[in-house]
């Protein structure tokens, strides 16, 4: 079956694609909110409270949900020198094994961003201004580092766009 | 047995180049050499902790938006065709010149890179416009593409800067110092590239004839067709020197203005915002996807003290600091042969960074002295990724031609690198006199 038609290829690219919509929102959601608060300061005197606070979880947000965008169009950034220099055979095993690993990687930063939050939430931490509890967005994390996850074992089982092939 | 952490570090160390060259991304492969490196020093149990707390930490960071604005920024520019009038309004100015085209394609691309932090995204953007009309005018393909592919690399020295960005971060210095510590270099460059234009086409006059000069009421003419954009560069980066607001603000203004601009001239249609958005969620993806891959290998160089123990190497080694300077310098022209920049900067800094400290040299005039040795980086073979991108767009160009075509600049590069370890104020006039 090739990709496209896969059924489980079509409903990750649907949430991966719907994620950078997200990112692109909080993005601009971002922009417009800085805008304001400088306008707000210097023509009206009264700056917008806690941009600084939504700012970083916007970041934050916008972080883990491009990771996944980024690699299901092979946009990482890889280093091809040597491995366009090995055998064919190798070069397989390199590609594959390198979208495992990295699934691997990314499925303990989820499990651990879970665990982590446990212990954010025990404490209490929130951000300065707005008093926003940090808890739910270790959430965002694990859902971005998930996703991400998916992607590298799509790509680990079959042929999607690789990185520096676009 | 026990080994020393200088000997895990080395271990760790060859185990991400082999993992690199395996083509793992950048960033997978940095955390993954981190952490394992990290669980063998320091026991599992704090790299999985480490795991658990640093994704979050970094992605929940102020300055970091920065990227995103001004990418999206660099983005909506390329979207709404401005780069045509800058062209328009270099080649009213300087056409006529012998080579005249050329330069106008280097100053082109000045004028693109004060609105976008990414070399490769104004070397296409300006390549596209500039190269057909060089080949009207029967220019050498040599010099065509290589003032394209060198103008290009202007886009990360000229600020918005995503180096200066990723110094900034790795470094703990001031991205609005680092800004303005490029505009100066940036012109002096744009100076040199326009002089090398003149030279080659003094030696051989036929690689770039001259064009048509314009009457002066069409020059203004295409100087007022990028007053929009000539008031944006104005206002973001005026706005950092006077202190009227600070790098992310500005890098907010200036992308809202971009849309504004790009919305008077017609070009906001829906797919534009969906292209530039989504590209610029894809942009910082991966170059986010690096910076935490970095932070999760820096503790693990840390536990090694292979910094530490650097530094103090080359303290013993009683050589001028201007020597182990141009060493270090040196070593970064050979590494950004086959390095992409970003990584090259996530790799090593935490490395020379002590070291240049160490040394007494300014941290900041260092930020733009290796800006503009990653720029030579760009157009080196034989992995220069400018001369890729420009091959992509100059159809027929064989890539040997483009690598010839780029060596004079490479040279110029050269120059404005050895002119900023002369005179550092280059550099550090506009950070010291800015207003905080």
């Amino acid at each position: 079956m090739p990709p496209d038609r896969n059924p489980v290829v079509r409903a990750t690219d649907a949430t991966v694609t719907a994620s950078a919509y997200v990112a692109g929102a909080v993005l601009v959601v971002l922009m417009l909110l800085t805008v304001a608060d400088v306008v707000g300061r210097y023509f009206f005197n009264a700056p917008l409270s806690g941009v600084f606070d939504l700012t970083q979880f916007a970041v934050l947000i916008m972080t883990f949900l491009s990771f996944a965008y980024c690699a299901f169009r092979g946009a990482h950034v890889v280093i091809e020198i040597v491995y366009d220099r090995l055998p064919r055979g190798l070069r397989f095993v390199a590609r594959r094994g390198a979208n495992a690993a990295g699934a691997v990687l990314f499925a303990v930063i989820a499990w651990r961003a879970v665990v982590q939050s446990v212990d954010v939430r025990d404490f209490n931490e929130t951000s300065q201004l707005l008093l926003i509890p940090y808890w739910p967005f270790y959430y965002v994390v694990a859902f971005g580092s998930v996703l991400f996850a998916v992607v590298l074992v799509l790509k680990t089982v079959m042929d999607l766009p690789e990185e520096g092939e676009q | 047995m026990e080994m020393s952490p200088v000997l895990v570090g080395l271990l760790g160390l060859a185990g991400l180049f082999v993992l690199i060259f395996l083509r793992v991304p950048i960033g997978i492969a940095l955390a993954i050499a981190g952490v394992v490196g990290y669980a063998a020093l320091s026991g599992t149990d704090t790299a999985l902790n480490l795991m658990g707390s640093i994704p979050f930490e970094i992605g929940y960071n102020y300055d970091l938006s920065i990227i995103a604005l001004f990418v999206l920024m660099g983005n909506f520019a390329m979207v709404s065709g401005m780069s045509r009038d800058l062209y328009d309004m270099a080649r009213g100015l300087v056409g006529h010149w012998p080579g005249g085209l050329a330069s106008a394609t280097v100053v082109g691309c000045a004028g693109f890179a004060a609105v976008s932090g990414s070399s490769l995204a104004s070397a296409v953007t300006m390549g596209r416009v500039a190269l057909p009309e060089m080949k009207r005018y029967n220019y050498d393909d040599k010099l065509a593409t290589g003032c394209v592919a060198a103008g290009g690399t202007l886009g990360i020295l000229i600020p918005p800067s995503t180096g200066f960005i990723i110094y900034a971060l790795l470094t703990e210095e001031s991205i609005g110092q680092l800004f303005l510590a490029g505009v100066l270099p940036g012109l002096l460059l744009t100076g040199l590239f326009m002089i090398t234009v003149m030279i080659v086409t003094w030696m051989r006059p036929e690689a770039g004839p001259r064009a048509e000069r314009l009457p002066w009421l069409d020059r203004l003419k295409t100087v007022g067709r990028s007053l929009g954009l000539i008031g944006i560069v104005f206002a973001v980066l005026g706005g950092i020197y006077f202190g009227v607001f600070t790098p992310v603000e500005a890098a907010a203004v200036g992308a809202f203005l971009t849309v504004v601009l790009t919305a008077m001239r017609g070009k906001l249609t829906r797919e534009a915002c969906r292209f530039c958005v989504l590209e610029t969620i894809k942009t910082f993806g991966f170059v986010y996807l690096i910076v935490v891959g970095a932070f999760l290998f820096n503790p693990f160089l840390a536990v090694t003290q292979i910094p530490l123990k650097l530094a103090g190497i080359v303290n013993g080694l009683e050589l001028a600091p201007l020597a182990i300077l141009l060493i270090i310098v040196a070593t970064y022209i050979v590494l950004g042969t086959f390095l992409e920049g970003i990584a090259m900067l996530v790799l090593t800094i935490p490395i020379v960074f002590p070291v240049i400290k160490d040394l007494g040299y300014d941290p900041i005039w260092f930020g733009v002295l290796l800006v503009v040795v990653l720029e030579m980086s760009l157009i080196s073979p034989p992995l220069g990724l400018n001369v890729f991108v420009v091959k992509g767009i100059a159809d027929g160009v064989p890539m040997g031609d483009i690598f010839v075509g780029v060596l004079p600049f490479w040279g110029a590069m050269f120059v404005c690198a050895g002119l900023l370890i002369a005179f550092p104020e280059i550099a550090l006039f506009l950070p010291e006199t800015m207003i905080r």
